[in-house]
């Protein structure tokens, strides 16, 4: 019986039973993209999620997290709002019209659920992630992509597949939140106990992504020395009175170390920041110092 | 009716983020990675995954030897979850040891020793120890035990492929050890003075020559372009690809640009040489230039 029930449910909720039934799409039209492989720009936020940007019926960006536990595509009521979609509250899917991803994926009508996940409200009020977080996108997009996430890079790869998963029913009726298991019931609760606890711990404010610094030089290692191979007229490097083969000797007040290291210390430095170097040039040892600039 | 009840809200429930927070004090220095869409016919067979039937996937993998425990892989969960079951059952806790406390079972942190996925071994993978309600809501529904969630403490390791319709994953090993995780609150959070924003400084390797100015946001416009070019280099790759002061920038290859820290996100890593197209907008005509970033500090 339970059983039974069970696979029933799964039936009209569109999903696929594990045991070999395929979820071949019942869509006719190919989409366009069929075939075209994207490069996804994400950001890994501070609690170590993909998120990934998305403009939805032409608002937007919105910050979706890429999320395999997620059985379909969630969107924040604010969100939701923002992107001029009205859930029927009858019923349990929305079909939004657009959704365009960051580095080109783009899907046509599509079924979300607007909601608020605790996952997201509990995050979004201690600002945890860095970043706000306006949905998750779950199985019922990235079964769409073939999808190669590499974490030593900030790109992912989507590849459209010819293959849409089965579509929900839209009549799906509501559940009363009385009725979900008791422990489900209590995670439920964290997000507005995180909220509450926001108010003794306070927002945390979204980061501030500020552009590393602008100094207009390149320097190349040789011999284990490092030599201005490059330098812009009137940037903040010339000014500085740095000149071309000059050698760094020293810079942040430490010892030179090599190439990978200057450009770790030059990553940390945005625009106003000051650069204190020594430099060897014709035998003489000179201090100058650099105020990066914007500039990119 | 309870069982219904039950179903709809494990499809409904996500299983990501199921402690909190999670924070990397370390960042780990980056390995670099062809950006090329995987060679499958070269990966191989890959490994096999299979759906659950409330569209989450799972893998079958051996612990410490022990097994195969189902774990639903979820790309949204920052930890490495298992139940008290299954880390007992893989060695990765003695029995009889720790007792689990009343919240969830929460028995805290544990370390996998070997995880065996085909013919792959991954090692020392952080764990959480803890009956996910959600975990055991669908191994009940099921009929079926699910032991816990992959999460980003395995994949970080990996370049991971996923194919929905193949039902095939492929990883390559990418770095050697995640992350030191954290498994309290961050920092930042528990420290009251953090409330000034954090500040992150968005690394960029190249350069195209130009300077750019945030414009004020049109709150009538619905995407609006904000970053308008102030100036331009002259023989500066920007100005042989001819951009102009005024021009506004919308995107650079994939990236696109809201802000001054999204242009530097996409001018790192490209290597020299790299030919972009950028697409900016000049008397409301979008135009698209192709340019090749030179790299400056």
């Amino acid at each position: 019986m339970r059983l039974k029930h069970a696979i029933y449910l799964m039936g009209w909720m569109g999903l696929t039973i594990s045991m070999g039934v395929p979820a071949f799409g019942e869509s006719p039209a190919k989409d366009p993209q069929t075939g075209q492989s994207f490069e996804v720009p994400y950001i890994l936020t501070q609690t170590n999620h993909f998120v990934v940007r998305a403009i939805i019926n032409g608002k937007g960006p919105f910050h979706l997290v890429v999320d395999t536990g997620a059985p379909g595509l969630f969107l924040a009521t604010e969100a939701a709002k923002k992107a001029g979609i009205t859930a029927d509250p009858k019923k349990f899917f929305t079909t939004m019209d657009e959704l365009k991803l960051e580095g080109g994926p783009n899907l046509k009508k599509i079924k979300i659920r607007v909601e608020d996940p605790f996952q997201l409200v509990g995050m979004n009020s201690l600002g945890l992630p860095g970043v706000k977080l306006d949905g998750l996108m779950g199985f019922s997009v990235l079964a769409r992509y073939r999808i190669t996430l590499d974490p030593s890079h900030k790109k992912m790869i989507w590849t459209r597949l010819d293959f849409n998963p089965k579509e929900s029913p839209e009549d799906v009726p509501m559940v009363k939140k009385e009725d979900m298991p008791a422990e489900l019931q209590a995670m439920n609760l964290l997000g507005p106990a995180m909220k509450f606890a926001a108010m003794f711990v306070g927002k945390q404010p979204e980061t501030k992504r500020v552009p590393q610094g602008y100094g207009g030089f390149a320097v190349t290692e040789k011999e284990k020395k490092l030599i201005v191979t490059q330098l812009m007229a009137d940037s903040a490097s010339a000014k500085s009175g740095l000149l071309l083969q000059d050698e760094i000797i020293k810079y942040d007040g430490k010892a030179a170390g090599s190439i990978t290291d200057f450009t770790q210390i030059m990553e940390k430095k945005s625009a106003g920041a000051r650069l204190p170097l020594t430099v060897r040039r014709a035998g003489v040892e000179k201090e100058l110092e650099m105020m990066l600039e914007e500039g990119f | 009716m309870k069982l219904q009840m039950k179903l709809k809200y494990s499809l409904i429930f996500t299983l990501f983020l199921t402690v909190p927070a999670v924070a990397q004090t370390q960042p780990m220095p980056m390995v670099k990675t062809a950006m090329i869409a995987p060679d499958l016919a070269k990966l191989g067979p890959g490994f096999p995954f299979e759906m659950t039937g409330t569209n989450h996937f799972y893998v079958e993998v051996k612990l410490n030897g022990e097994g195969p425990f189902r774990l639903i892989f979820d790309l949204g969960a920052p930890i490495t979850l298992l139940s008290n079951k299954a880390a007992r059952d893989s060695k990765t806790i003695k029995p009889g040891g720790k007792r689990p406390s009343f919240l969830m079972g929460m028995s805290g942190e544990g370390t996998v020793k070997e995880m065996q996925f085909g013919d792959s071994t991954a090692k020392d993978i952080p764990v959480m120890i803890f009956d996910h309600p959600a975990i055991s809501a669908m191994s009940e529904i099921l009929g079926k035990r699910f032991d816990g969630i992959l999460g980003y403490t395995f994949f970080a390791r990996y370049r991971t492929t996923i194919d929905y319709q193949k039902k095939r994953l492929w990883f390559e090993p990418v770095r050697e050890t995640t992350e030191n995780v954290v498994t309290a609150l961050p920092d930042r959070m528990l420290n009251p003075s953090a409330k000034v924003p954090t500040r992150v400084v968005v690394p960029r390797t190249n350069t195209i020559g130009i300077k750019v100015k945030m414009e004020p946001v049109d709150a009538a416009a619905a995407v609006p372009p904000v970053l308008k070019i102030t100036e331009v280099r002259p023989d500066g790759p920007a100005a042989r690809a001819g951009i102009q002061v005024g021009d506004v920038l919308i995107s650079f290859g994939p990236h696109w640009l809201f802000s001054s820290a999204d242009l530097a996100d996409a001018l790192h890593g490209d290597e020299p040489g790299t030919k972009v197209e950028l697409v900016v907008l000049r008397k409301s005509l979008t135009k698209k230039l192709e340019l090749i970033p030179e790299r400056l500090y």
